[in-house]
């Protein structure tokens, strides 16, 4: 018998019958002591979610436990009676997940979600149940709980929410949290703060931490030992230290070089350096984008929204701009505003001598082939009913360009081979590929029409670590061929780092800083800037092999 | 044959050519065939199409007119008589000439009420006379009528069992031929249903209806399977007739009602601003006034017309058919308001999704924008909604006509049938067969719409299928 809290061995779930067999874990055997973190590291797929799924024994109707245990202090979980596992549910083992939106109940109050768990497990009501909530609330760090456990979860930002939750889960005293990718939906310096509060809370409540990520950064961060996944199996797992800066497994190392870094653009050498003496490509002068604010039966104009306010930024050709900014900095509202997508309210964009914002009809229309766009989401930028080729050959045909019917389509075979595809997967629909592939269709559609900037926003950001590097890698050979500018509106400092060349920095619609990537990234001048950079979670050096 | 082309029938054909051109284009796309295929492969979804088929096959053949020939004109010289008759009267011919007096209940031999007759010898009495034709073939109706009907509904068994039985060879040899397959495996395979498509379903269903058509065909021509009505016309004719008047009701007013959704409601939630304003005031007015005093009014001022210019209508017909499209009409401007404001929404939501920004920033028109790729992304809205709402107007016909302001009387509908019943129920003894006949027939076309319209949400609702993925 193991002294441990969590003991889960030979852990077995398989989705589907015999003939359509899917193994999401297999043979999954980890520990988790009281005081300790583990981090389960994988990628989308792996199978990290569905361990933590069923431990809680909270699996979708169409999956089944194939096999192995899930001891609890010497309590097998999986043979106990459903009753029974309702009470160990949020009393013994509490669990956070990746949406705080989605996970809290509109309807009702921060305070009575916190006093249902403790109405529950702790059998507290009343006043001696506020009083706890306001303790929790206050344990979580939301400022004045006196004034905010009334409030419903709309009037709290991101972070306050996932601090609700933790409170929440914290309202059981469970002996083991698990946290199911807790910070991703949140900015880094949000991330940096929910990190500190979980090691605090845990130093003080002594319990373990399942931590399951996908972000080696943000594992080196809060793990005491890392359990890597892969196709439903653990392929290594070492204690913290050990992991870090001997990583044993091949596909761990993968993993580590794909990261994006400075290092890894040193190391790859493959670098363009754009023309910076001559006339800039794009140049954004002064932008403004403001949203109205209407009210009243008339819709009279209240107030405005500043998304963005007041941008300059040039762009030479064949040079990487990044755009780094949190969410709601206004960096895909600047986007659209370069895009003509959006009115812009004031400011100028002017783009190889003409003035965007002025042209209308026609004139713009013809000036929309060379600037193009990327987009964040790769399943949602293509309409899902269209074939590849279709998707691919729409602006050609907006654009009248590449020729006849046999031209354009001897153009759409050529540039799905360029992103790395084949001729033939023009007469497929868009579901049949995985993101990091249609995300490669989305560029090749944005190639069609042989642009000369390309405004990416975030394209990497729904992606694995290693698919990424793919993109990214792609992204660069593409600029050192065919000579492309790019705006990259990312909130990822690492891809900045291997990919941009100049980088402004976006707070609340203005840029707050500007410059060559180096000397932004290494010698912030802005206060912004220092905390944006010092919340980004880094994996320790790693021995040189 | 001298062809009639009725405006509703006009209407009917250009529905069918569309349905036809729209199978042909979704058998080349994969994700337009996919949803049917789910909805072939529903169980309860197949046994409700196969009776829809019986219901569409005997309105279509109903909605062919013509002028009959004229029997007591010479072969080298044709006359046409001024009646308008469509196929499906003219299959019909032995039940629809056979009129009665007045009442007789199903299957009666002898009229409903009593009559003063002169009996052969002279003197007068009060009984129930002979029907003219309902069983006239029976010497003594008291001993040999339950005999007879027996007989033939035990010769209509059997031969709904040959033809079911000729009907699944057909069927099954027509498969493994185009499978490939032998004739036993192919059957073994239906029957134990190991076929995607529940061909067995279709076969037990296609039994029933066959059972039903065949009895009628033995029993129909000699007696009034469901009685006669108060001036001794078949009932079980005039409910059939009725069919077509359900299903134009149910199907024409969607085609009046889906345009205006469609433009109204896509350039609502694709331009927003003013065009948005004016789309929303104008379907909120509409819902506000109440559809039955709308359609009210529209009908009586129809009324008004059609008695202030007789001579514009040619025929009783014609002047039927027009008040039936009218009806579809008005029902369909009272009725597009919720399906417009399910694709506003849609649009709205569309709009901003990024393969829409994608195609603007490529400088796609906005006519180009809304037909490829957010007219496609929002059908299966549209053909939700239809089936949902097919039945719902069936009903509503029942309830139109029933307080006069629904089909034109002469015309036979449900509705009709329902609102003569009121007076024939409260008559003692009670004529209760119209209702019955009403009843069933109309429970019979609602209810496999409903289970077809599920059928088809389950399929084309992305809610629905993720739901059932997990």
């Amino acid at each position: 018998m193991s002294h441990k809290l969590l003991e889960v061995r030979n852990l077995q779930t398989f989705f589907g019958d015999d003939d359509n067999l899917t193994r999401a874990v297999d043979d999954v055997s980890f520990g988790i002591d009281r005081d300790e973190t583990l981090a389960l590291l994988g990628e989308s797929g792996s199978g990290k979610s569905i361990t933590a799924h069923t431990i809680m024994r909270l699996l979708p109707p169409a999956a089944r436990v194939a096999g192995g245990e899930v001891i609890l202090d010497g309590q097998n979980l999986l043979k106990l009676p459903e009753r029974r596992m309702r009470d160990i549910r949020g009393g013994r083992i509490a669990m956070i997940f990746q949406e705080p939106q989605s996970s809290l109940n509109p309807v009702l109050t921060a305070g009575q979600q916190i006093g249902e768990t403790l109405a529950r497990h702790q059998q507290l009501h009343g006043s001696a149940q506020r009083r706890r909530t306001l303790e929790l609330l206050d344990e979580v760090g939301i400022p004045e709980a006196r004034s905010r456990i009334d409030d419903y979860p709309h009037q709290f930002s991101g972070g306050m929410k996932q601090r609700i939750m933790i409170a929440m889960a914290l309202a059981g005293r469970p002996d083991l949290l698990i946290a199911d990718e807790p910070t991703t939906a949140l900015d880094v310096t949000i991330q940096a703060r929910i990190l500190d509060l979980l090691k605090s809370l845990q130093r003080e409540t002594h319990m373990g931490i399942l931590f399951i990520t996908h972000d080696i950064g943000v594992a080196a961060q809060v793990a005491d030992h890392v359990a890597v996944m892969r196709h439903g199996c653990i392929v290594e797992s070492n204690p913290r230290e050990a992991f870090f800066a001997r990583p044993r497994h091949p596909y761990t190392h993968e993993l580590f070089d794909a990261l994006p870094s400075r290092e890894r653009r040193q190391r790859e050498a493959n670098d363009t350096r754009p023309d910076v003496a001559s006339a800039p490509l794009l140049e954004v002068r002064d932008l403004k984008v403001h949203f109205p604010i209407r009210k009243g039966v008339f819709k009279r104009v209240v107030g405005h929204v500043r998304a963005v306010d007041g941008v300059s930024i040039r762009i030479h050709s064949g040079e990487t701009v990044a755009m780094v900014g949190e969410s709601g900095s206004g960096k895909t509202t600047l986007g659209k505003g370069i895009l003509q997508l959006l009115k812009p309210t004031d400011g100028a964009v002017l783009f190889d001598g003409d003035e965007l914002t002025r042209l209308r009809g026609d004139a713009l229309r013809r000036r929309r082939a060379d600037i193009q766009v990327v987009f964040q989401d790769p399943y949602a930028s293509m309409n899902p009913r269209m074939l590849v080729g279709d998707i691919i050959e729409e602006g050609m045909l907006a654009q009248r360009v590449g020729g006849d019917r046999h031209e354009r389509q001897a153009r759409i075979e050529q540039l799905l081979q360029q992103v790395g595809l084949q001729a033939q997967h023009k007469n497929r629909y868009p579901h049949e590929f995985s993101g990091g592939q249609r995300q490669r269709i989305c560029i090749a559609r944005a190639l069609a029409v042989d642009p000369k900037l390309i405004i990416c926003d975030e394209p990497t950001s729904a992606l694995d670590v290693s698919v990424q590097a793919q993109i990214l890698d792609l992204l660069k050979d593409l600029q050192a061929r065919l000579g492309l500018a790019y705006l990259f509106i990312t909130h990822n400092i690492a891809v900045v780092e291997y990919l941009a060349h100049y980088v402004a920095v976006m707070y609340e619609g203005r840029v707050v800083e500007q410059g060559k990537v180096d000397d932004v990234l290494l010698q912030p001048q802005h206060e912004y800037t220092r905390k944006l950079l010092s919340a980004v979670p880094r994996p320790p050096e790693r021995e040189a092999s | 044959m001298n062809l009639v082309l009725l405006w509703t029938d006009m209407l009917v054909f250009l529905l069918v050519l569309a349905i036809i051109s729209f199978v042909l284009v979704a058998r080349r796309r994969e994700h337009m065939r996919a949803p049917w295929r789910q909805v072939a492969r529903s169980r309860m979804g197949m046994a409700a199409a196969v009776i829809l088929v019986v219901y569409v096959a005997i309105g279509l053949l109903d909605s062919i007119h013509f002028h009959p020939r004229d029997h007591d004109a010479s072969a080298d010289q044709p006359r046409y008589s001024a009646d308008v008759i469509s196929v499906f009267d003219w299959i019909m011919d032995p039940v629809r000439s056979k009129v009665e007096k007045t009442y007789s209940a199903p299957f009666a031999t002898h009229l409903y009420a009593k009559e003063t007759v002169r009996l052969p010898d002279g003197t007068q009495d009060r009984i129930y006379p002979r029907l003219e034709h309902g069983g006239a073939h029976l010497s003594d109706p008291e001993t040999q009528r339950l005999t007879d009907i027996a007989t033939r509904a035990g010769m209509g068994l059997i031969y709904a069992l040959v033809i079911w039985l000729l009907a699944v060879a057909v069927l099954v040899g027509w498969q493994s031929r185009g499978l490939q397959q032998p004739f036993r495996r192919r059957l073994a395979d239906i029957f134990k249903r190991r076929t995607p498509v529940p061909w067995d379903v279709i076969i037990y269903t296609g039994a029933v209806v066959i059972v039903f058509i065949s009895l009628a065909t033995q029993l129909a021509p000699h007696y009034h399977i469901f009685g006669t009505d108060k001036v001794g016309a078949d009932v079980f004719y005039q409910t059939l007739k009725s069919i077509r008047t359900g299903l134009m009701i149910g199907t024409l007013t969607t085609l009046i009602m889906l345009p205006f959704a469609l433009f109204l409601g896509l350039a609502a939630g694709y331009f927003r601003g003013w065009v948005d304003d004016v789309v929303q005031y104008t379907y909120t007015t509409l819902v506000s006034i109440p559809g039955v005093l709308l359609i009210a009014a529209a009908i009586l001022l129809l009324q008004v017309y059609m008695s202030n210019n007789p001579e514009q209508f040619s025929t009783p017909e014609n002047r039927a058919d027009l008040r039936l499209l009218f009806l579809c009409l008005i029902l369909g401007i009272t009725s597009w308001t919720s399906l417009c404001r399910l694709l506003r929404g849609e649009t709205l939501k569309l709009r901003d999704i990024e393969y829409v920004q994608a195609a603007q920033a490529f400088g796609v028109s906005h006519m180009t924008i809304l037909t490829r790729h957010i007219l496609p992304n929002v059908m299966h809205i549209v053909l939700i909604t239809v089936v949902l709402d097919f039945s719902a107007l069936v009903l509503a016909e029942a309830v139109l006509s029933y307080i006069n302001i629904g089909v034109d009387p002469s015309m036979n509908s449900w509705g009709n049938m329902i609102n003569s019943a009121r007076l024939e129920m409260a008559r003692d003894p009670v004529v209760w067969w119209s209702l019955a006949a009403a009843f069933i027939f109309m429970l019979g076309l609602v209810l496999p719409a409903n289970l077809f319209s599920d059928a088809v949400r389950d399929a084309f609702d992305p809610r629905m299928r993720k739901l059932q993925n997990n």
